[in-house]
């Protein structure tokens, strides 16, 4: 008796599973493909989106800016008044007021009876070199240098030279001015603050 | 050995060929695309906030009263002027100096970077020497004056000269007796300003008008003007301008 061997079966079964391989892969390339292809799409309408955005950005900032330079006048006239405050506000800031030491030096001399031969400031460096007729003028002259009106506007005052000649004494007095700014000097009797 | 049979892939061929292409396409056309969408964004974001900048300036331009802001630009002028106005300078330090019983003994005032051939001459001068070369900041004017008189007329020149409406700074003083007269050598600056523009000043904000340049231009506006002078423009390069 001849045996029954069924081939057939078997091999449409692996047709059949190749088939559905198949079916799968082409599925899967074709989601990849279409992922691919709307990710692309997002960032070309994202894209879009900001080119419109931009476009409608850059269309405002000319109505702007030609609404600015309309009123340029007004700008050029604020921008040099600010600048040209600023800088006088520097001046008065950074300047020293040396009428002060003149006045100060003025006392001086007349309280002790001194006479001056020479005087000098530059920055914060003040000399001073002249003669005195007595030694009680020149107490004088050392007490109000360092009287507290005195010390406020000149500091580290040193006698560098003292010599006497007859009964006059003649002397060289260096010191550091110290008051700065003028609007500061000038306000008080003059800015309400 | 068993062969490689390539009959399995077979069919499987042209999906595998369009996987691998697109996954080769991707570098070509999405990561330029990003830089694109990169740059965009970067464009917007910039333009985005200068316009927020100019709509601020739009609204702090509206709020600017032109005709007052004109008025004390005016009167700074005075204080600050845009050149450096040597001659109404010359006749304000001059007249200061009179007001005070002083006499002007000489000016000197430091040649520019183009200098006349007169002035080239009088900078061998001592002094002039002594002027240039101190370093000048270009938007000062640095000139030496020499007076003669009384050390209390000087504390008043002094005192005039602080309280001049053209702003000028006191450098160094230095006082010689001479007879029962002194004589006094000042060296002054005076500042000067042009309006000074540079980068993206349509977009720039307008600078405040603060409480301070207010107390300054109140303190400015109280000064007495000695150097408001109009002084007629004469032909330059003749022999004899008079």
């Amino acid at each position: 008796m001849a045996q029954e061997i069924n081939l057939v079966q078997e091999i449409a079964e692996e047709e059949i599973k190749k088939g559905v391989y198949k079916k799968k892969l082409n599925l899967a390339t074709l989601v990849f493909v279409g992922t691919v292809l709307a990710i692309m799409l997002l960032f070309f309408v994202y894209w879009l989106v900001l080119a419109g955005s931009a476009s409608l950005i850059n269309s405002r900032t000319r109505d702007a800016e030609s609404r600015i330079l309309q009123e340029n006048r007004k700008e050029i006239t604020r921008r040099a008044l600010v600048t040209k405050l600023d800088e006088a506000n520097k001046l008065l800031k950074t300047s020293s007021p040396y009428s002060l030491s003149i006045t100060k030096l003025l006392t001086l001399l007349n309280n002790s009876k001194a006479t001056l031969s020479e005087s000098g400031i530059t920055g914060s460096e003040f000399r001073l070199v002249g003669s005195v007729r007595n030694s009680s003028g020149f107490k004088r002259l050392a007490d109000d240098l360092n009287s507290p009106e005195m010390t406020e506007v000149f500091a580290d005052v040193a006698l560098t030279s003292l010599s006497s000649s007859g009964a006059s004494y003649d002397f060289v007095i260096e010191a550091r001015f110290l008051p700065t700014g003028l609007l500061t000097e000038l306000q008080g009797d003059q800015l309400p603050q | 050995m068993k062969k490689l049979d390539f009959s399995d892939i077979k069919p499987y061929a042209i999906t595998i060929l369009v996987v691998v292409v697109v996954i080769l396409v991707i570098p070509f056309v999405i990561k330029p695309q990003l830089e694109r969408i990169r740059e965009k964004n970067l464009e917007v974001k910039e333009g985005r906030q200068r316009l927020v900048r100019l709509d601020q300036k739009i609204e702090d331009l509206a709020k600017i009263d032109e005709v007052d802001e004109s008025l004390k630009l005016l009167e700074v002028e005075k204080a600050v002027p845009s050149e450096k106005r040597i001659s109404q300078l010359i006749l304000g330090v001059s007249a200061i100096a009179s007001e005070s019983g002083l006499s002007v003994n000489e000016m000197s005032f430091k040649p520019g970077l183009v200098a006349t051939a007169s002035a080239q001459k009088s900078s061998t001068s001592e002094k002039s020497q002594k002027l240039t070369d101190q370093q000048e900041n270009k938007n000062q004017v640095t000139f030496e004056v020499s007076l003669t008189g009384a050390l209390r007329r000087f504390d008043d020149f002094l005192s005039r000269l602080e309280k001049a409406k053209r702003l000028m700074s006191v450098d160094s003083v230095e006082t010689k007796r001479q007879g029962s007269n002194y004589v006094f050598n000042v060296t002054i600056s005076a500042p000067f300003k042009a309006l000074e523009s540079s980068g993206d000043i349509i977009a720039d904000p307008v600078p405040a008008f603060t409480e301070l340049h207010q107390r300054v231009f109140s303190f400015l506006s109280q000064l007495k003007d000695y150097t408001s002078i109009t002084i007629p423009a004469l032909p330059t390069g003749v022999t004899n301008p008079f």
